[in-house]
């Protein structure tokens, strides 16, 4: 009874801002830049902004398993540090071992005493993939497998969010020939929302737009590999200011050709653009200063699933159809030829044995 | 004509080349602003979510041009809002503190949402100025 009245007592996000001393305009600014970067239409966001204020602060858990910290990094060096510090402010982040002072037995305790006092409530960050090989044996903390440690705290939550492409998918952990047995967070939670955010690292603006998006309405809408729409639901290619250059099919040949020096399309030099979906074209990096395809490299979608395992990096995203295409032909082409070979060896034995009758 | 006071233009949009990228945007502004026109319908173009080379976005602000109104507001970073050359379109931006553009949209409205106060506000303002009245009795 008494942790129910804890959880109603806790301030709305109005009244944590209110007491930062952060005006109305300011907060509408923020919503402004929060309801631009998930695509919604900016007159959408005096609403926003309204149901944001009156949603109560969350607690958030944030567990990194088999992971390299580029999402933590990603989000905590982020170049827009007003969006990024005031969602930071605003969320009880009460539980990351990277982050935290606390370590060891402290450290899960914080953790615990944070799922108890919020159970059903709070919002579970997972970073890096988990190894189910030897039942998880590959990642083992305080004495339990990353599986156990996930499967525990996603009990009481009331949503996860996979951070980064090991989180959806796996990522590089989940690499051919896969040691670990690495897999997503959705792979092994069947029973509670899971959100991806998946990218290598994922940009940050995206982190803490879903974030934001599910304090004010809940899960958001998802596409089938449970990426959110409002930041997934286009392709880089689709978006793409080199796009015109595809349709009328001026290409750059090389990195250092004419038409690399032009902005043309960089498909033929291997980018993922038109089978990537992700934001990097209309959001950017480093606070909208520019993306990959800005800076004359091509997308390596990095925020599909298994895109380790989808050939070079610098070949046409064909390429490997083709030699998928070709290897068959040629399979089919020898198939063709131990056939006929079989075939006129069993006409010989056929003649064979009818003469030995004879 | 209308008898209305013409809008005193800063900067003209004519003879400004317009690009095909721009064209199309321009086409799009042009069909919201008839909507407002009819039906009092707002509408907001998101230029972050246009995909657009960076001598495009310099064509369309000239494409625009700058009309009579130019704020400055400092908020955690200057928000700046300017009428455009046509009246009913404003082009709005939002810094951050480190002088980085938090968003940045084209609005076809009366007068900028951002700009008006909203209902929960004037409720606070309403019982504010109700205490201190009562108080100064």
């Amino acid at each position: 009874m008494s942790k129910l009245k804890q959880r109603k007592d806790r301030p709305t996000i109005g009244q944590v801002m209110d007491e930062a001393g952060v005006g109305r305009r300011q907060f509408m600014k923020y919503c402004a830049g929060m309801t631009a970067l998930m695509a919604m239409p900016p007159m959408a966001t005096t609403a926003f902004a309204k149901q944001l204020r009156a949603a109560r602060r969350p607690s958030v858990i944030y567990m990194p398993f088999q992971e390299c910290t580029g999402c933590l990094e990603s989000l905590t060096r982020s170049f827009a540090p007003s969006l990024e510090s005031l969602i930071f402010d605003t969320i009880s982040l009460d539980y990351n071992h990277t982050l935290q002072a606390a370590a060891g037995h402290a450290a899960e305790e914080a953790r615990l005493e944070a799922m108890e006092e919020n159970w059903g409530e709070y919002i579970l960050i997972v970073d890096g993939s988990i190894p189910t090989k030897l039942n998880g044996m590959y990642g083992v903390s305080e004495s339990h497998t990353f599986m156990e440690q996930l499967e525990q705290t996603a009990e009481g939550a009331a949503a996860i969010v996979a951070v980064g492409v090991c989180a959806a998918y796996g990522g590089v952990g989940a690499a051919y020939p896969n040691p670990t047995g690495a897999v997503g967070v959705a792979d092994l939670i069947k029973n509670k929302p899971v959100i991806n955010v998946p990218g290598c690292p994922p940009i940050p603006e995206v982190m803490t737009g879903t974030l934001v998006s599910f304090l004010a309405n809940g899960v958001p809408d998802l596409d089938a590999h449970l990426r959110p729409r409002a930041f997934f639901g286009n392709t880089i290619h689709d978006r793409c200011y080199r796009r015109r250059f595809y349709d009328r099919g001026l290409f750059a040949k090389s990195f250092d050709d004419e038409g690399a020096r032009n902005g043309w399309c960089l498909y033929e030099l291997g980018c993922r653009g038109p089978t990537t979906y992700n934001a990097c074209a209309t959001i950017k990096w480093n606070g909208g200063a520019g993306w990959p395809v800005e800076s004359g490299h091509g997308c390596i979608g990095c925020s599909e699933p298994g895109f380790w395992d989808q050939g070079g990096f610098y070949e046409p995203v064909t390429a490997k159809l083709f030699t998928e295409r070709g290897e068959s032909i040629a399979a089919a082409a020898a198939g063709v030829a131990v056939g006929a070979a079989a075939g006129l060896a069993s006409k010989a034995r056929k003649k064979k044995l009818a003469s030995e009758t004879e | 004509m209308s008898g209305a006071i013409p809008l005193k233009v800063k900067s003209s949009p004519k003879g400004v080349t317009i690009g095909g990228g721009v064209k199309a945007i321009g086409f799009e502004i042009l069909s919201y602003l008839e909507r407002f026109l009819e039906s009092g319908e707002s509408a907001a173009i998101d230029m972050r979510g246009l995909p657009m080379a960076p001598n495009e976005y310099t064509e369309l602000l000239e494409m625009l041009g700058q009309g009579e109104l130019d704020l400055s507001l400092e908020m955690a970073g200057t928000t700046r809002i300017r009428e455009t050359a046509f009246s009913g379109v404003w082009w709005i931006q939002h810094k951050g503190p480190d002088d980085r553009i938090q968003s940045e949209y084209i609005e076809i409205n009366r007068i900028p949402e951002f700009l008006c106060a909203q209902t929960d506000q004037i409720e606070d303002a309403v019982r504010e100025l109700s205490d201190r009245l009562r108080g100064a009795l």
